[in-house]
Order: structure tokens, then sequence, then C-alpha cells
């Protein structure tokens, strides 16, 4: 009897033994899936500051992107007196030469050229009021899109008692673009 | 008794863990957000200050030719006078000022809120010429443009600070 009862004994220290055991792997657990969701929420939250961080400098890059395609439009020959410089006597040739737009020789859906200093009108160039004009609008596809500004020199040969000069003036480039 | 103490204790160490780990996350956090603000060198404020020294001034050199701003730069650290008695850094000043104003547009509300030029030269830490408008807070894009002094070789920097 006592043997019986020395068995059955066992069995149910045995139990609460292996029970303590199972409860303390689960505490081992949950501590451990506690851990890992804390540190998952803290990565989130890095990853959401860093994005926000890219999306400004990516967009910084597209502008810069942009900005170069239309001083590179202002260096081109048809444009250009130099550096930065946009010759407005060619401008006016190129005003109404329509092979050029019409067969997209550079790729962009509008060009125009405004003077910021001196002048500040909105007077748009001809033949008949040229160089005393603020506005030239080499032409425009009026297709949707963007557009991208870029600061150039605006320059003429003028002639004068001393001889002929360059006269320049400060102006902007204007780009049209397509979205994608 | 002694098992429940002990579950007491492994918690409040995981708590300390907890708190520890937070600690020195939003310390780090605020390290990396108060940095001081950025001064970015940016290409459309290089442009428009090497397309602005290239305007022609209303000032006149004696041999009749109009200088550009770029002559005005070198002329005005030699103190020199247009023809007309006009100093080279007033005319400088002034049409530099409105050139600013009509490119940056400060008070406007819209993206810049102000701008600031400095013509220096590599010898002298206060500027020949400062030109100013708006408010000086914010992110910085700078842009530079240098011009050398034709009698003395100095390098003359014009500095533009815009604010947005």
């Amino acid at each position: 009897m006592n043997k019986i009862k020395q068995v059955k004994l066992s069995v149910i220290y045995g139990g609460i033994y292996n029970m303590k055991g199972q409860f303390k792997i689960q505490q081992m657990a949950f501590m451990l899936i506690a851990v890992i969701v804390f540190f998952m929420f803290v990565l989130l939250f890095f990853l959401i500051f860093q994005g926000s961080g890219m999306r400004e400098t990516a967009e910084k890059l597209r502008m810069d992107k942009a900005e170069g395609i239309a001083q590179a439009i202002a260096d081109t020959p048809e444009f250009t007196c130099g550096t930065n410089c946009i010759d407005t006597d060619r401008v006016m040739v190129l005003l109404n030469r329509t092979s050029y737009y019409q067969s997209q020789f550079w790729s962009v859906t509008k060009i125009k050229i405004a003077e910021m200093y001196p002048r500040d009108g909105d007077v748009t160039c001809n033949l008949e009021n040229y160089p005393n004009c603020d506005y030239y609008n080499v032409y425009d596809l009026n297709k949707p899109g963007s557009s991208v500004e870029s600061y150039v020199s605006l320059c003429r040969r003028e002639k004068k008692d001393t001889g002929i000069h360059n006269v320049c003036r400060l102006g902007k480039i204007i780009v049209g673009f397509e979205n994608a | 008794m002694r098992d429940k103490k002990r579950g007491q204790e492994e918690m409040v160490g995981f708590v300390l863990i907890i708190i520890i780990v937070a600690v020195i996350a939003l310390v780090f956090l605020g390290i990396s957000l108060r940095k001081a603000p950025e001064e970015n060198e940016s290409v459309k404020i290089n442009d428009l200050v090497s397309s602005s020294l290239r305007v022609s001034s209303t000032c006149y050199s004696s041999n009749g030719v109009q200088n550009r701003l770029k002559d005005l730069v070198d002329l005005c650290n030699s103190n020199a006078l247009c023809v007309g008695g006009n100093g080279t850094c007033q005319v400088l000043g002034d049409e530099l000022k409105i050139i600013m104003d009509r490119s940056i547009n400060p008070n406007a509300g819209g993206k810049y809120k102000g701008y600031k030029i400095n013509v220096l030269t590599q010898n002298l830490t206060v500027p020949i010429l400062t030109v100013e408008n708006g408010n000086f807070t914010g992110k910085k894009d700078v842009g530079r443009a240098i011009v050398t002094d034709r009698q003395t070789y100095e390098i003359i920097i014009v500095k533009l600070d815009v604010y947005s």
C-alpha cells in the first residue's frame, strides 16, 4: 500500500514539476515575442523617419536634373553666347522657325525666355518691338506637364558711339516637360 | 511565495531593459534631429549669381564703356567712381538689391524667405559689400561666383545665401 502511495505521489509531483518547466518555457517564449515586437516597432519608426528624408532628397535630385536640362538647352548653339548666356538676336531668328519644334528637336514641350532685369514686363517680343520687349515665346506645344526655370544672361550686340558692345540683362529660360 | 517574488523580479528586469533601450533610442533620435540648419550648394542659386554679375549696369567708365556688375565688384574693391560721380559700390548694391528682390522675392510669401549677398575678399573677414532682405532662418541654399581684381589679382568672392 505504501508503495502504491509512493508511486502515486511521485507521479503527481513529477507532473507538477513538468508543468512548472512548461510554464517557464512559455514565459520565456512570450518574453522573446514581446522583445521582438518591440524592436520591430522601433525599426518601423526608424524606417519611416529615414524614408521621408530620402523622398526629399529624391525630389531635390529630380529638380536639379530638370534644371540641368534647361541649362543644357540654353547652352545649345542655337541660343548660346557663352556659359549661362543666351543671345537674344539668335532667339529672334528662331522665333518663327517651326521646323525645330515640329521635329521635336529639343524634346521638350515649350521653351520660353523672360527678361527679369532691367525690364520686368510682359510684352511679347516680335520683329517690330525687339529689343524693347520682355518675353520670348520660342515655342509652346500646349501639352500638359510641368516646367522648370533656370537663370541666364540675355545678351545682344549693340552699336554705340564707342563701337559695338555686348549689352546683357538678367533673364530666365522656362522649359516644359511632359509628365512621365 | 518565493516563486511569486521571482516572477515579479523577472517582470521588473524585463521592464527595466525596455526602458533603458527606449531612453537610448530617444537620445539618439534627439541628437540626429538637433542637427544645425544645412548649407546647401545650389546649382540654381549659382546660376543666379553668375548671370547677375554679367548684367550691364548704369555705371559707365571714363572711356564710355558700360560696366557689368562683375566689373563693379572689381571697381568697388578699389573704391572707384562711375562717370557722373556715383560710387561703384553704391551702384552695385542698388542694382543687386533690385535683381535679388525680383528673383528671390522674399516678402511675397513664396518659397524663399530671405537672401543675403556678401562680397568678400580673401584677406578681409568683413565684407566690402552686403545686400540683404527678409528673414534669415531655415534651410540655406548657397551660390558663389569668383571675380579677380584686374590690378592686384586678388580673389573676390560674391556669395549669395538664400533662405527657405
